[in-house]
């Protein structure tokens, strides 16, 4: 003989409920964080370096990002403040902008021509601070403690290099 | 050869053997024939896996789109299916694509991560509305609410893919990410033929997953449909032998 | 080039990973499922 069989559903199980809920709240919270720090990066306001010398006054000892090229030539390796520093000039438009990074070393690509991202502020260049090679000498620089260097869109494959300058006569 | 049941058929063996070959081949055109970049050095390697899984996340997500729209204007099971499955594919490639990004970001850039670049930012965001939307899916209720919100939750995070994908040509000069090579930029000999070993590889490894986890999507609810009467029929028959 | 092989590891390995995750759950799942009802499946990998 054959037994009754409930036919009610039942209801979901709590755990999973709870743990798929907690899964899309937690979600829509990192969401909203994110967007809140993109925002927040992006206030800190980015300056490609012949900005960043019009708008001096203004910035006084704000922090913010500089974006330039180094210039040939101009990158030296020392000390400053105790500290080991890279001295260099990064150009953007028609300023240069004269550089003491004391942060942590930067990426092989660091070179001269390949665009670099600075973090740092406005100061005025202490006594004791030869020149810099290659720069725009005005009494200021830029006291860097983050570099990160940008890369372009552009492929080209080392041998290719070569040819290129055997072909223009060598370096 | 087992014939044990599994999401495996002739067309899946074909794909899986030819996504295993491409691979190969990739690798070998990855490491030994393209040459090191004159600025990148030897980073540029991660070129040939990270931007195809980059630009096949973006397709998995699509996808997963169309099938969404489909379920809301047609009430498409095949859509609704399909959405689901692209989805989680695309989870994969995208969180695939943020790894290997970082990773190659440290040797260029720097640091493996800028919460002020855009286009992280924003790929971070893509990879967190598909995995709520994953989470949605599992929320226990009414099966056609369920893929009704989640088609919403769909449509609404591919509104991401074009931000993400234009923010490095909107904010050129200031986010660290590099343009998009494959429209503005320039890949040439070698390097251009395993950028186009890696798009085939991984268009492979991707349609390979998308009919598994298809096949998975409708195995679930087959069961979920149909787990019930079988069991009450389990159920009757153990009675009667009783 | 350590970052390189580490971000192809990673890649290739995520790929198996998930491949394997399918299988496994495709086969548990086929199993529960009536032959006529799954007829585009029909063997192991």
């Amino acid at each position: 003989m054959s037994e009754a069989v409930a036919l009610t559903p039942r209801p979901p199980r709590r755990g999973r409920r709870w743990w798929s809920t907690g899964v899309v709240v937690v979600v829509l919270a990192v969401i909203a964080i994110l967007l809140f720090s993109l925002v927040r990066g992006a206030s800190l306001f980015v300056f490609e370096a012949d900005e960043a010398v019009q708008q001096r006054d203004e910035l006084g000892d704000d922090r913010f990002r500089l974006i330039g090229s180094p210039l040939d030539g101009s990158i030296v390796e020392g000390e400053f403040e105790g500290r080991s520093a890279l001295y260099f000039s990064v150009r953007f438009g028609e300023s240069v902008v004269d550089v003491i990074h004391t942060g942590s070393d930067p990426t092989a690509l660091f070179q001269p021509d390949v665009p670099v991202f600075l973090e740092g502020r406005w100061q005025a260049v202490p006594d004791g601070v030869d020149r810099f090679a290659e720069g725009v000498n005005d009494g200021w620089y830029f006291a860097s403690d983050t570099l990160r260097v940008k890369h372009d869109e552009d492929y080209r494959d080392d041998n290719q290099d070569r040819i290129s300058e055997a072909e223009q006569g060598g370096r | 050869m087992s014939t044990r049941p599994s999401t495996g058929s002739t067309v899946t063996r074909v794909i899986g053997i030819a996504a295993l070959i491409a691979l190969a081949l990739l690798l070998c055109a990855a490491f030994w024939w393209s040459e090191p970049d004159a600025q990148q050095g030897d980073a540029v390697r991660l070129f040939y896996l990270h931007v195809p899984v980059a630009i096949l996340e973006y397709v998995a997500f699509i996808i997963a789109g169309v099938g969404s729209v489909m379920y809301l204007w047609k009430r498409s099971v095949f859509g609704d299916v399909m959405a689901h499955a692209a989805a989680e594919v695309g989870v994969v490639f995208c969180a695939l694509t943020l790894i290997t990004g970082s990773l190659w970001g440290r040797p260029t850039w720097g640091t493996y991560w800028d919460w002020g670049d855009v286009r992280l930012v924003t790929t971070l965001i893509l990879l967190l509305l598909f995995v709520g939307y994953l989470a949605l899916r599992q929320v226990p209720g009414d099966r056609h609410t369920r893929s009704k919100q989640a088609a919403i939750v769909a449509l609404v995070a591919l509104i991401d893919i074009p931000i993400i994908n234009r923010s490095v040509e909107w904010w050129a000069n200031r986010t660290l990410h590099q343009r998009s090579t494959l429209i503005e930029g320039k890949i040439e000999d070698i390097n251009a033929f395993a950028t186009f070993l890696g798009f085939l590889a991984c268009g492979l490894v991707l349609s390979w997953f998308l009919v598994h986890r298809f096949r998975v999507a409708w195995l679930e609810r087959e069961v979920a449909t149909h787990g019930l009467e079988r069991a009450l029929s389990e159920r009757r028959a153990e009675g009667a032998e009783v | 080039m350590g970052y390189v092989v580490a971000g192809w590891i990673i890649g290739i390995g995520g790929f198996a990973l998930y491949a394997g995750y399918l299988l496994r759950r495709g086969r548990r799942l086929a199993s529960h499922v009536p032959a006529d009802r799954r007829r585009w499946m029909t063997a192991d990998e």
